[in-house]
């Protein structure tokens, strides 16, 4: 399993890449599932998650932060709101693991697998003979 | 038991959430980091979150049934920093290995203790040293650390999470691709020298 | 660095780096380089090829990239264990390797040894290392031809049919090669060598070759060549004409010839005597551009502030402008030009605006003051949806809108969603217009509103571009977001709406107003749906449209296969346009040559036409536009049901068309393209394909935009889509009478071409008999089109360059042109199952003809 870190909304990793280049360049490993994690709450991750998961052939992950840190460097983001959005994810067929990363607890955890328990995962891309 | 390729075919699991903020709520003090082991250790531990699954497995174990028990399909094992570059830091890169075959176990216990279908992701954290960036704005040329080193270290943590029992290893929080890239390498090549079957 | 930089600057797409020299230490020095090279994200942008003859440089390159990396090369010159090892070394790092054509024995010379060799290679790469095809290439040799040895004159053509057949053999691998070894004797002449490795890529592109190693800033166009010089490199190439060196020995006699020419114009200059207001408004309202620096410069030093100029007798100027066009006295064709004119005269005061901003922040500054400058005009956000790359009406009303005075943020073709709401969001934009030309765009547009609605955002949405109606936006658009959709016709209408929409006092009543239009539209819509009947799919297949096919005698095509036909005569093209479409491009309908003596805006026409067929001759002249097309026929068969079966070289290709379903009057046939060929119950009939395209035209395009010329890039792009559909024409024509040669004494006019008087139909996957763009992967695979003549598809399969067009050729007297209609349930299923695709998919392409 891999997972990359989108740090701000220009949409690209810390060392410059784009989602496209980071998930060439490690597509390699032959990973079971490659996701993004950490840095964004799941409100910033949604976009980038969208387009990742539309790239990747492989199963897609996503546990983003519980929201952004406030001014004192908490996270302050409750687990229906955190759950309430990865729950829109799931409907729209983005991913196939979800969880939490930096402050998100087991109550937030337990929402979230309360919201997708009803969604389907995301089916992996089968790749067609051309032409 | 089922695989987690059969898992990930009928459902979306759930992985769990922040080891960090769990271990804060038990407001842990130096000597709690310290245990009896590392009582007379010669620099400050408050914070190598890693150690603890040597020196209070039971709070390290506690947590993950907690995870286990509000949903969690998978659960990282508390080794983000445990590689020898990360554990510099506390100049405890000697027991690098060890953190990883304790904390894997920690994991395992947690679900066996529950006795519930669950897999262990051994988590490979980015490191605090970069391949692709250079510390000093000055030389854009100039890496703090090489790439044989990174792998290294990596292949070190990897041995260590798979001795302890990890099901899948999870490369995660990747700033810097190339770091990643030396782990995969790492990977490989560990899988590729030993009998072990990849599980990447 | 400067060299990487500048080659990434001359559009080179890999950079190849190689540190082998004796004096250096070539870990050390690839290192170190590389490590430069990540540090600087203009560099670092585009791959990275690792090139050594040393694996353990290569190896410390492969440590420092973080993206894909390509390493040039491994071979098996020392055995296959260390190829195998050095294979997987390159494998744990993520990397795709150039194989050399290179064994135990040497290096392969023939094309024989190159295809064994490489396809060893292949089976050791897949079968024991697990490399991915697709990250081998392979690199066959390119070695010098013309050296006097007779033994090298057949290297060129051993490179290029090698090419072919490992292709052939390994489709998903990629061949690559070192070009300017080809030319290795013709050292010091760069001219020479420019026009041979242009006329060898030529030749080894079209033989399937991927990539290959060139100076990015040294390669002459192909067609640039003159034609002596090209003539010789492709004997020496090809190994033609080369007994004893003949052709050798006459591309080095070659020596070249170069000319020149200029023009003059005289012109009206009374206007000039005026003051500077109006001689400004002149230049606006005439569309003049050749004195606008010198006056807006006057003006400047004449008015106590830049911007005054611009609020002052520039703005006067548009708004005569804008009276003349509101008034219908003055036409788009020459609104756009005085848009370009006002450009023009912006430019030229900007950075003085700019210089004053700065100075008022640096005193605000110095001050200690708050700075607090207010936004000017309206801003509007304009792009073309994500999939397509049309974009002629997105620019006008563009201008249009510009020349009214707001503020144009145009983010251009292929602009995915979350682009244009972020920019939006951030650029704070007043309206958000989107466009978009092929069927798949409306879903785009759809699922734009629908992310609107989600992000809760306030601002209108236009819709416009030719798939768009006020129907499709009033029934599936319109309902996904509820602060204002509005469908916009033409680019005249774009200002009333939008200044309807910024009006505070008119806003709401207008978009009242339009909502309830909508809701009619919708009930309308409802009721209409209620009303059509479909009969069901397999009592359409009964219903199908007879031939007499027992008196019919199929014609055998004279071309075989594929014919491929670049560069066409650009004249013999210009005989075929067909004028009427390309005055509704600019706003004026009416039948041509009707228009330009029309009441109200045939004076207009007229000059409009002038200047068209001014920029006509120019483009013949100067062969601004490369016209290439490719055709080809195959037998072909149907099933008395919707599957037309071709025979092809490399086996069947089916065809899948849709039937008409709506129920007609007693005895009418229901329609499919399908009932056109020969049932294979009958016999054996034929049918054809093709594709065209115009390339060249982007070139002058953006020289235009990058001057402010709206009036003639809007132009040269409206041509652009002239000439390819007067290419289609006359390929079809040519088709006709000679390449298929079915119909071989047919005598008729433009005028008869343009009402469709031919025998035979050519209708195009995406349009209303065969509304499925899918088809067209076929169409693309049949006549290799993206190979031939460098047309590609987007993801929601539209052509690029925009001005391309393909599609069937029918051969029989009775077929003619329809429209599909709307499908049932029924024949979706049947359609789905026999393309092999899901429903969902099926429905996603064919959603604007889903009952």
């Amino acid at each position: 399993m891999i997972s990359g870190t989108i740090t701000d909304a220009s949409g690209r990793t810390l060392s410059g890449q784009t989602l496209e280049a980071f998930y060439t360049s490690v597509a390699h490993a032959n990973p079971l599932s490659v996701g993004l994690n950490c840095a964004l709450g799941a409100t910033e991750m949604r976009p980038h998650i969208e387009e990742l998961s539309q790239i990747a052939g492989c199963y897609t992950s996503a546990y983003p932060n519980a929201g952004l840190p406030n001014a004192f460097g908490e996270y302050d983001e409750q687990p229906h709101q955190t759950a309430h959005i990865i729950e829109e994810w799931a409907k729209e067929g983005f991913v196939n693991i979800v969880g939490g990363c930096c402050g998100t607890t087991p109550d937030h955890i337990k929402h979230i697998a309360e919201e997708v328990k009803k969604c389907k995962p995301k089916e992996l891309p089968v790749v067609e003979e051309a032409y | 038991m089922q695989t987690i390729q059969q898992a990930l075919k009928e459902r979306i699991l759930i992985i769990d959430g922040a080891m960090g903020t769990m271990i804060q709520r038990h407001k842990l003090q130096e000597a709690d980091y310290r245990g009896q082991r590392f009582k007379n250790w010669h620099k400050d531990v408050k914070g190598n979150n890693d150690l603890l699954s040597i020196t209070q497995p039971d709070i390290i174990i506690g947590i993950h049934k907690e995870y286990l028990k509000a949903g969690a399909d998978i659960i990282e094992t508390n080794t983000f920093s445990s590689t020898s570059i990360a554990q510099a830091d506390y100049d405890m890169q000697e027991f690098a290995y060890e953190m990883n075959v304790a904390s894997a176990k920690c994991a395992k216990e947690a679900i066996k203790q529950l006795g519930k279908t669950a897999w262990v992701a051994g988590a490979i954290g980015p490191l605090n040293k970069t391949l692709s960036l250079s510390p000093d704005v000055n030389n854009p040329g100039f890496r703090a650390v090489t790439f044989d080193e990174v792998a290294a270290a990596y292949t070190e943590q990897i041995k260590g999470l798979v001795d302890g029992g990890v099901d899948v290893l999870l490369i995660e929080t990747i700033f810097d691709t190339l770091n990643a890239k030396a782990a995969i390498y790492a990977a490989k090549n560990f899988f590729r020298k030993t009998i072990y079957l990849s599980c990447l | 660095m400067s060299v990487a930089r500048q080659q990434v600057e001359n559009g080179a797409q890999v950079i190849d780096v190689n540190m082998d020299d004796a004096l250096l230490d070539g870990v050390q020095a690839m290192t170190t380089f590389l490590n430069l090279v990540q540090a600087e994200p203009d560099i670092a942008k585009i791959p990275i090829m690792i090139d050594s003859s040393k694996f353990e440089i290569i190896e410390a390159g492969l440590k420092c990239v973080q993206g894909k990396c390509i390493v040039n090369s491994i071979s098996m010159k020392e055995g296959e264990a260390k190829f195998i090892e050095q294979a997987f070394i390159c494998k744990s790092y993520g990397a795709a390797v150039i194989v050399m054509a290179f064994d135990e024995k040497g290096q392969a010379d023939t094309k024989q040894r190159k295809v064994e060799i490489c396809h060893r290679a292949y089976k050791i790469l897949t079968g024991q290392v697990g490399y991915a095809p697709q990250d081998i290439i392979f690199d066959p040799n390119i070695f010098a031809v013309a050296t006097g040895l007779e033994e090298h004159n057949n290297y060129g053509v051993d490179f290029i049919e090698a090419t072919k057949e490992i292709k052939a053999l390994m489709p998903l691998t990629k061949v690559s090669g070192g070009v300017s070894n080809l030319s290795f004797s013709f050292r010091g002449n760069d001219h020479v060598r420019e026009a041979m490795h242009s006329a060898f890529l030529y030749y080894a592109i079209k033989a399937g070759m991927d990539m290959g190693i060139v100076n990015a800033g040294q390669l002459v166009i192909y067609d640039d060549i003159e034609s002596k010089l090209k003539q010789l490199c492709e004997d020496v190439i090809l190994n033609r004409n080369n007994d004893n060196n003949e052709a050798t020995e006459a591309l080095i006699s070659f020596a070249e010839t170069v000319k020149a020419k200029g023009k003059e114009i005289v012109k009206d200059e009374k206007w000039r005597a005026e003051s500077v207001e109006k001689r400004l408004a002149h230049s606006l309202v005439n569309g003049i551009t050749d004195y606008i620096d010198a006056d807006t410069e006057e003006a400047r030093q004449k008015y106590p502030q830049p911007l005054d100029v611009i609020e002052g007798p520039l703005m006067d100027g548009m708004n005569i402008v804008g009276d003349l066009f509101g008034a219908g006295k003055m036409f788009l064709p020459q609104v756009v030009k005085s848009a370009r004119v006002m450009k023009k005269a912006v430019a030229v005061l900007t950075p003085f605006i700019e210089q004053e901003k700065e100075d008022r922040k640096q005193a605000h500054l110095a001050a200690g003051t708050k700075n607090e400058e207010i936004a000017g005009a309206a801003k509007i956000l304009l792009a073309t949806v994500k999939g397509d790359v049309h974009d002629i009406g997105k620019n006008i009303v563009g201008v249009v809108l510009g020349c009214n005075g707001y503020d144009i943020i145009d983010l251009g073709v292929m602009v995915h969603t979350d682009k244009i709401l972020d920019t939006a969001q951030k650029e704070n934009v007043d309206v958000i217009g989107l466009s978009g030309l092929i069927t798949p765009s409306l879903d785009e547009m759809v699922h734009v509103a629908h992310e609107m609605k989600r992000r809760g955002m306030k601002q209108p949405l236009l819709i416009g571009g030719a798939t768009t109606s006020r129907m499709h936006t009033a029934v599936k658009i319109a309902p996904q977001y509820d602060n204002g959709v509005i469908h916009v016709l033409d680019a005249s209408r774009s200002v009333t709406v939008v200044s309807n929409l910024l009006n505070k006092e008119q806003r709401s009543s207008f978009l009242k107003e339009v909502n309830k239009e909508y809701d009619d539209l919708r009930e309308q819509f409802l009721n209409k749906r209620g009303s059509k009947i479909l009969i069901p799919y397999k009592e359409a297949v009964v219903m199908k449209e007879y031939f007499d096919w027992n008196n019919y005698q199929p014609t055998k095509p004279a071309v075989e296969g594929i014919k491929v036909l670049k560069s066409f005569d650009l004249a013999t093209i210009a005989e075929f346009i067909d004028w009427g479409p390309f005055f509704i491009g600019w706003e004026m309908p009416g039948r041509f040559p009707e228009v330009l003596t029309d009441e109200v805006f045939g004076a207009e026409a007229t000059k409009l036409y002038n200047d068209a067929q001014k920029l006509v001759q120019q483009i013949i002249a100067e062969k601004w536009f490369t016209a290439d097309g490719v055709i080809g026929f195959w037998q072909a068969s149907s099933n008395n049901a919707d599957t037309i079966t071709l025979k092809t070289q490399n086996g069947n290709v089916q065809l899948e068309s849709l039937r008409q379903q709506l129920k007609k009057a007693v005895g009418q046939p229901s329609y499919s393209l399908a009932d056109f060929v020969m049932p294979n119950d009958i016999g054996e009939d034929y049918m054809g394909a093709f594709a065209v395209t115009i390339h060249g035209a982007k070139k002058h395009i953006d020289k235009f935009a990058a001057e402010f010329d709206e009036y003639n890039k809007i132009l040269v792009q409206i041509l652009a889509d002239r000439f390819v559909e007067a290419f289609a024409e006359c390929l079809h024509q040519k088709t006709r009478k000679e390449y298929w040669g079915y119909d071989k004494n047919e005598t008729l006019t433009n005028e008869q071409l343009i009402h469709e008087e031919y025998k035979g139909v050519r209708p195009a996957p995406g349009y209303p008999a065969c509304p499925d763009h899918t088809e067209k992967l076929k169409l693309f695979s049949l006549l290799n089109v993206t190979e031939n003549i460098g047309i590609d598809l987007t993801e929601s399969l539209a052509m690029n360059p925009p001005a391309s067009v393909c599609g069937w050729y029918f051969a029989h007297p009775k077929s003619h042109y329809f429209g599909i209609g709307k499908i049932d349930k029924d024949q979706l299923q049947d359609y789905a199952k026999r393309k092999g695709m899901s429903i969902e998919e099926a429905t996603k392409w064919l959603r604007p003809v889903i009952e």
